[in-house]
């Protein structure tokens, strides 16, 4: 038996693991005919997340792998993931009418081991004893989350006349968390209504999913359990407090409108003021309500949707926008890669976020992509499916980092565009989803900026509300695209199967670099069956993070690390430079020993 | 002596099936075949990269046998048979002398045939060992 490790110049095998619904099976070793190449990608800045899919072909002679996914009908979502393992222990094995011997694959003892994909299965397919399957990683399914809002108890119709609801009291000022597009005095307004024929509170009959969230949540509203948005229909409900009518009503008809059943009931409310300032007038105090789309019987409730809005720093939000209540409980916190949370909870400590939900619902999604591009944030989901999520702030890069030189390098390159730079950066912020508008702007320019040479970079925030975050935030992209990010592709070895998006190496390569340089993998293409190679997309670090001031959130919170001064790498620690930084929030401005350099 | 023993007997057993349980037999001797020069390869799925500064890296999981076989003026009958093998793409083994000399499938884009002289062919197809 002989070891072959990554570093050998033997013929190395290569081989998959797969794992399926949770249990090992040998169809990556046995039966693999193909395997695309896995691709991943976290964009810093355009919003444009990749989803990473695993796409294998698996000969099925007999039909046996075909029948564990139910001939095709209950593969879906359940588990795939693959581990690749590069070496392992070879033997020889006989072959052939001269028994010659063959040197072959043993077993994977001794390989370098990589987890290289973690998702669910999304397609299979049959064809000429082939079976395909693609998996794709949790990213799809935040795609796919809705928004669920919280809803009030209860308000059980009063009179039903025509296509009228008409309650005793005035909805607008009772559920003024309800209330969307109203006039300035909240007499007429909309709303968005679940109506259902059952007597019980929503908070028992619908009890809310446990250990998650609560965010948004005000006074006299619940997040209800999620089977109640498949049992209830959701109404846009227009409504009218009526205090008084004035002037007389005529008809039946009219009469109706009001609240009363016939003209001759009216004149029970009727005040006769011929010369008065008011003259005649009918006495109602009722809400009327009328239904968009539907109708429903008296002695119905109604449930009043709850405007949402989120306050929380933005890793705290982030979190709610995954796993809250007030959306589709597709995940939990284990779906989270914890260090890079805990990293971004502490370098966004400082930033207060707020998002006012869209009360039309509708999918999660965009507003967590503009979530990431209010932190120019790279997020990704890593190879374990769980989500990454790396704001642009202060890192730490003078740490132990693995070298890579040219003897493993196969292949570089570097390219830089203007399309990377820019001299004015532009935010839009402080939005307000009543009017569609962003109410303000933050602009700042290049010290050399001149017009002839203007290019703008704009972006709008649907989460930001503070000028000092905005100040903050402007300052540092407006100095990360001075300098530009030049993009490096390095192809190298299997033996760099493993590496991650947000990973740093220190590069030393001619073509790419003078000297060393830090470079940071925002994507990745790893190649195991075909070309069998790993290209890395990289990111200078070093123009991004070295030497851009040192980050310290006053007592924000609490965070570890070094000392800060003038001389400090990127990074933060528990003490500033006396008088500099008292706190953020208040004191950024023109203190420029604070600021990124 | 060669591969195929002094007879020049070779065997085909072949079948569209999930196994060779109930395999489909082609037999062809000397008499049907008299030229039945036979090539053999490896095919690898080796890759292999050299660094830029020189260190060579290579995988590889398999090193496989291909067998050539080019006949001379076969009978149409015999020619029939084989082509109808080929085109099923199948699982096969390959017998001569006794010995099976492995498990195989049809090499894509292998076959081959001209009419040299009325009703005999010159035909030429590959076969690739499975694993």
């Amino acid at each position: 038996m002989s070891v072959f490790g990554t570093d050998s110049n033997w013929g190395v095998p290569v081989t998959i693991g797969l794992s399926f619904n949770g249990t090992a099976v040998d169809w990556g070793t046995a039966n693999l005919l193909s395997m695309a190449p896995l691709d991943n990608n976290a964009q810093s800045v355009d919003g444009d997340y990749r989803i990473s899919n695993l796409d294998i072909e698996l000969i099925d002679t007999n039909g046996s792998i075909w029948g564990s996914l139910g001939h095709g009908t209950t593969a879906f979502n359940k588990d795939l993931s693959a581990t690749v393992y590069v070496g392992g222990t070879m033997g020889f094995n006989t072959f052939g009418p001269g028994s010659d011997r063959r040197l072959a694959l043993q077993n994977t003892g001794n390989s370098a081991t990589y987890v290289v994909h973690s998702g669910k299965i999304t397609d299979v397919g049959r064809k000429d004893r082939v079976v395909r399957i693609k998996s794709k990683n949790n990213m799809r399914l935040l795609s796919e989350m809705d928004w669920k809002f919280p809803y009030s108890d209860t308000r059980t119709v009063g009179t039903v006349i025509g296509s009228y609801y008409f309650f005793t009291e005035n909805l607008g000022s009772s559920f003024v968390n309800s209330v969307v597009d109203r006039n300035e005095d909240v007499t007429e307004f909309k709303m968005y209504a679940a109506i259902a024929t059952f007597a019980t509170t929503l908070s028992e009959k619908y009890p809310p999913v446990s250990g998650r969230g609560t965010m948004g949540t005000v006074s006299g509203y619940t997040f209800v359990g999620t089977q109640f948005y498949f049992d209830q229909n959701i109404y846009s409900v227009k409504g009218t407090w009526l205090q008084f009518k004035f002037g007389t009503i005529n008809t039946d008809e009219e009469a109706r409108r009001y609240g009363f059943t016939s003209m001759a009931q009216a004149e029970g409310s009727k005040t006769s003021g011929a010369g008065g300032p008011n003259g005649t007038y009918y006495t109602i105090g009722k809400s009327r309500l009328s239904i968009q789309n539907g109708s429903v019987a008296s002695g119905s409730s109604f449930h009043f949707q709850q405007n949402l809005t989120l306050a929380e720093t933005p890793a705290n939000l982030f979190r709610e926008l995954v796993v809250g209540q007030c959306v589709s409980p597709y995940f939990g916190t284990t779906d989270f890669d914890s260090e890079t949370f805990g990293t971004a909870q502490l370098v966004t400590g400082f930033q207060s976020f707020t998002y006012k939900v869209d009360p039309k619902g509708g999918k999660v999604m965009p507003a967590i992509k503009n979530l990431m591009e209010s932190l120019s944030a790279m997020f990704s989901v890593n190879t374990l499916n769980k989500f990454e999520f790396r704001p642009y702030a202060p890192k730490k890069i003078r740490l132990a980092l693995e070298s890579v030189g040219t003897s493993d390098i196969l292949e570089s390159s570097v390219d830089n565009s203007i399309d990377d730079y820019f001299n004015r950066v532009i935010l839009k912020y402080g939005y307000d989803p009543d009017s569609s508008e962003f109410k303000r702007t933050y602009e700042l320019k290049a010290p050399d900026w001149t017009n002839p040479l203007d290019r703008p970079f704009e972006i709008e925030s649907k989460f930001m509300t503070n000028e000092n975050e905005a100040a903050v935030f402007t300052s540092r992209l407006l100095r990360r695209f001075l300098k530009t990010l030049p993009k490096y592709k390095v192809k190298l070895p299997l033996k760099y199967s493993g590496a991650p998006i947000g990973s740093l190496y220190s590069i030393a390569d001619i073509d790419l670099v003078s000297g060393t340089k830090v470079l940071e993998v925002s994507g990745y293409s790893k190649d195991f069956a075909e070309d069998r190679s790993v290209e890395l997309n990289c990111i200078d670090a070093e123009s991004l993070y070295f030497r851009r001031g040192y980050a310290f959130w006053g007592t924000k919170v609490t965070l570890p690390g070094d000392t800060v001064d003038s001389n400090s790498d990127s990074g933060w620690g528990t003490g500033g430079t006396a008088g500099t930084c008292p706190g953020i929030n208040y004191d950024v401005h023109g203190t420029s020993s604070f600021l990124w350099w | 002596m060669s591969r195929f023993g002094t007879d020049g007997v070779g065997t085909f057993k072949y079948s569209t099936g999930d196994t060779l349980a109930s395999a489909t037999t082609i037999v062809h001797n000397s008499s049907q075949a008299p030229q039945f020069p036979f090539d053999t390869k490896t095919i690898s799925d080796r890759v292999s990269y050299r660094s830029k500064s020189g260190k060579a890296w290579s995988y590889q999981n398999y090193n496989l046998q291909a067998f050539g076989f080019k006949w001379s003026m076969l009978d149409e009958g015999f020619r029939g048979s084989l082509f109808t093998m080929f085109n099923a793409n199948p699982l096969l083994a390959y017998y001569a002398n006794g010995t099976c000399f492995g498990t195989f499938r049809m090499a894509e884009n292998t076959w081959q045939d001209s009419e040299v002289l009325d009703g005999l062919f010159d035909v030429s197809f590959g076969v690739e060992e499975t694993a």
